[in-house]
């Protein structure tokens, strides 16, 4: 059918005039959103330290970044302190004393009392996971001092935020190896497996410069919600080879081959192979460590550096790290009963069959589990300098 | 009636992002916990045959939907009751797409609006898209293909760092049955879903060509579906995947490249708006065009937006809250929509096979058809 003139004019006005609605329905109703947040609005929270009070309610001490007005960002950081009978209630109690929102979502570090964290993490810190503004990608801490907020209140070194600066050391794990790589997240998601023992790294206040600076180091252990123990540093870096999470750091070799003399290694790559064997019905965890190293220093003449020395020094090694592999074995075994290895879920994906028969007792299973552990040093160089040092005769 | 008609080609993108829909984001099969991607790949196994049932249908009867079909085969009174059934099949899913769309919105990015905000602004939409006409809506599948896969691919690509292979195994550590045990959620939901474009796909232009829709869009956007699936469970691992709404979601969050590349989540909302859009304009159309053929309309256009305004409703009043809406999709619905997805459509395929077989015992079935239908 064809139209004529007339209607096609008609036609286009019709258009026209939809047109013009539509633009101003628009400008109306798109340009603005009813519940909008200006930046100046927001104290932004750059980290959170939990604490509780003697009467069971808890404190949170927000350190938040100061904006001011005109884009300018103040890097002083401003402490929020809030009391509340839940997490939440405290973080929304502290609006009515900022007169801010607090925005979550560029928080870095959550920071919990070691008394929150043995009594149950999840009954405080169960907001974290489940509010859509907190981002999962946070960073948890166990602090050992008496309270959470000491911590954040310390002096960063080069970081006015020491939220930030604990993010930093966090990101830069690979070359340290003193405390475990635990995102927020992977805490949450062992928490949900039963045999599997959660771990969270520690920080407390060390001094320097008559300053006090967090400091991380060691691991918290944990049996489902509630912390039972810590480990220190050293013990961290075995744990980690037992986890094949070992990236990179020192070893200190003790009293090399009866000299009296100390080597560090730095160590440059790790790789632990994990595999249960069964042996006459009887489960046992197999490690095999391979790692490259380079003599990083020697403290005394002994040269470990000719070929003959690097033998010894190579044989050292191995002893030593074996050695207190199995002694940090022993502690999470023997004292905590605390699979934090997670050899439960080797087993269970090498040989499912027999997990399904033994997933039920596994704690049982694992006060007895024997480990077999083999370690293999390869050296790699020793800076840039052939000899020991040498002191004139 | 002025016909519509879409081609083949486009046929496919319609029913591929009609399978992305809500199942990219609320996921499926995951009762089957680490092995819900084997779940899946049954399900697709499971889904040709249906699917061969639905083409075969619409391919004994071309340029004829559902409800004429049901008509012609039932007569008029048994057709319009059976016809009946499937619009309301079609009507409800509609609506609760509508509604998993605002739970989605106002759980994840704004939640002090109310969820009938979204649902409303979406549904306008939808109507819109619905009254254009399935030429439209196919033209608009043409370009969103484009986009929705550009993002899924960018984005899975950009998640490899957080993925931990440890995650799959062991693979069917808890036995085949557990492995097996997603496979009616997910052939329900999102495959045979695609029973609603039994009622529409009469613009589609040849005999066969209903052959050549259903079974590459199964195929390819079943194999998405599954990488989806398999993409979720190595970064979240199961025991996350059970604890989140939305694990697409949860899992795009994680993307953070150099402390630079991050907060990506929104690409996740694109794709669930592109491919929600078609999906709820298919059943709208759907419905809609029952309701026209059962009431004895010409134009269905007419009944585009009160039916629409009406799934509204329905997507607002459906559930009280978010949880009760994820119990739903994943412990009724597989039993809810297994009669109208598989029994339903067997049943009658049985019928028009028998009847035709009793009507022209001699003669080829199809051609004889073909006679039958356009007289």
């Amino acid at each position: 059918m064809k139209m004529t003139r007339k209607q096609v004019m008609k036609l286009k006005i019709n258009k026209t005039v939809f047109l013009i609605l539509m633009l101003i329905c628009s400008s109306i109703v798109f340009t603005g959103c009813w519940n909008y947040r200006e930046v100046e609005q927001l104290a932004i929270a750059a980290g959170v330290a939990v604490d509780k009070n003697e009467d069971g309610t808890i404190h949170i001490t927000i350190e938040a970044v100061n904006i001011a007005g005109d884009g300018q960002v103040a890097y002083e950081p401003v402490y929020i302190e809030e009391d509340g009978r839940t997490f939440f209630e405290a973080a929304r109690s502290a609006i009515a004393q900022e007169g801010k929102k607090i925005y979550w979502s560029h928080a870095k570090v959550v920071i919990v009392s070691q008394e929150i964290a043995k009594e149950d993490i999840v009954k405080y810190l169960d907001f974290l996971f489940r509010d859509a503004e907190a981002r999962e990608d946070t960073w948890l801490l166990v602090s050992t001092e008496k309270t959470a907020k000491e911590i954040l209140e310390g002096k960063g070194m080069l970081k006015a935020i020491v939220s930030f600066q604990i993010d930093d050391t966090m990101r830069s794990q690979k070359s340290i190896s003193k405390f475990p790589f635990i995102e927020l997240f992977e805490f949450f998601d062992r928490l949900f497996y039963k045999q599997v023992s959660p771990i969270l790294p520690i920080i407390s206040l060390t001094e320097q410069n008559d300053k006090k600076t967090p400091q991380i180091g060691g691991t918290a252990i944990f049996k489902g919600a509630k912390m039972i123990g810590n480990i220190d540093e050293n013990h961290t870096k075995c744990m980690l080879w037992l986890r094949d999470e070992f990236k990179g750091g020192l070893k200190i070799i003790e009293d090399v081959a009866g000299t009296g003399e100390n080597v560090t290694l730095e160590i440059f790559d790790s790789k632990s192979k994990i595999t249960p064997v069964l042996e006459d019905v009887i489960l046992k965890m197999k490690v095999d460590i391979e790692m490259d190293v380079s003599i990083g220093e020697i403290a005394g003449t002994t040269d470990f550096i000719s070929k003959s020395g690097q033998e010894k020094l190579k044989k050292a090694a191995e002893e030593q790290i074996e050695k207190d592999i199995k002694k940090m074995y022993s502690i999470a075994r023997d004292q905590y009963n605390a699979d934090v290895f997670g050899f439960g879920r080797r087993v269970e994906m090498k040989m499912p069959e027999v997990w399904s028969q033994i997933k039920n007792n596994w704690d049982e299973l694992f006060a007895e589990l024997e480990l077999d552990v083999n370690v293999n040093v390869a050296i790699r160089g020793s800076a840039t300098t052939r000899t020991p040092l040498k002191i004139g005769e | 009636m002025n016909k519509e008609k879409i081609s083949i080609t486009q046929g496919i993108k319609m029913t591929i992002l009609f399978l992305f829909g809500s199942t990219l984001v609320m996921g499926t099969g995951g009762e089957a916990g680490r092995d819900m991607w084997i779940s899946i790949v049954a399900a697709i196994v499971l889904a040709v045959p249906l699917l061969l049932i639905y083409s075969r249908i619409l391919s004994l009867f071309p340029g004829e939907d559902l409800f004429q079909i049901l008509e012609l085969n039932f007569g008029k009174f048994f057709g319009k009751l059976i016809s009946i059934i499937f619009i309301w099949f079609a009507f409800h899913l509609g609506a609760l797409v509508l509604r998993n769309f605002g739970e989605f919105i106002i759980t994840v990015g704004l939640p002090e609006t109310p969820a009938i905000v979204p649902v409303i602004m979406f549904g306008l939409l939808c109507i819109w898209g619905a009254k254009a006409g399935i030429e439209t809506m196919a033209k608009c599948s043409d370009y969103f293909i484009i986009f929705v896969m550009v993002l899924l691919i960018l984005f899975s690509i950009l998640v490899i760092p957080s993925m931990d292979t440890d995650n799959l195994f062991p693979i069917m550590g808890e036995g085949i049955g557990k492995a097996m045990s997603g496979v009616l959620s997910s052939l329900t939901y999102p495959f045979g879903e695609t029973v609603v474009f039994m009622m529409i796909f009469s613009a589609l232009p040849h005999k066969k060509s209903a052959y050549k829709v259903y079974i590459p869009a199964l195929l390819l956007g079943g194999f998405v579906v599954t990488s989806i699936a398999l993409r979720n469970i190595l970064v979240l691992g199961p025991a996350t995947i059970k604890a989140v709404y939305f694990p697409s979601y949860s899992a795009i969050s994680r993307v953070n490249i150099g402390n630079f590349l991050q907060r990506l989540e929104i690409a996740v909302t694109i794709v669930f708006i592109l491919s929600g859009f078609i999906k709820i304009t298919v059943c709208l159309l759907a419905a809609t065009k029952g309701v026209a053929r059962v009431l004895g309309f010409d134009d269905y256009r007419i009944l585009v937006t009160p039916i629409g305004l009406l799934m509204v409703n329905l997507a607002n009043i459906i559930y009280k809250n978010i949880v009760e809406m994820f119990d739903w999709a994943f412990e009724v619905w597989p039993y809810y929509a297994f009669p109208f997805q598989v029994i339903l459509p067997v049943l009658i395929w049985i019928f028009i096979e028998l009847k035709l077989r009793a009507k022209n015992k001699p003669k080829q079935t199809e051609t004889a058809v073909e006679d039958g239908s356009s007289a």
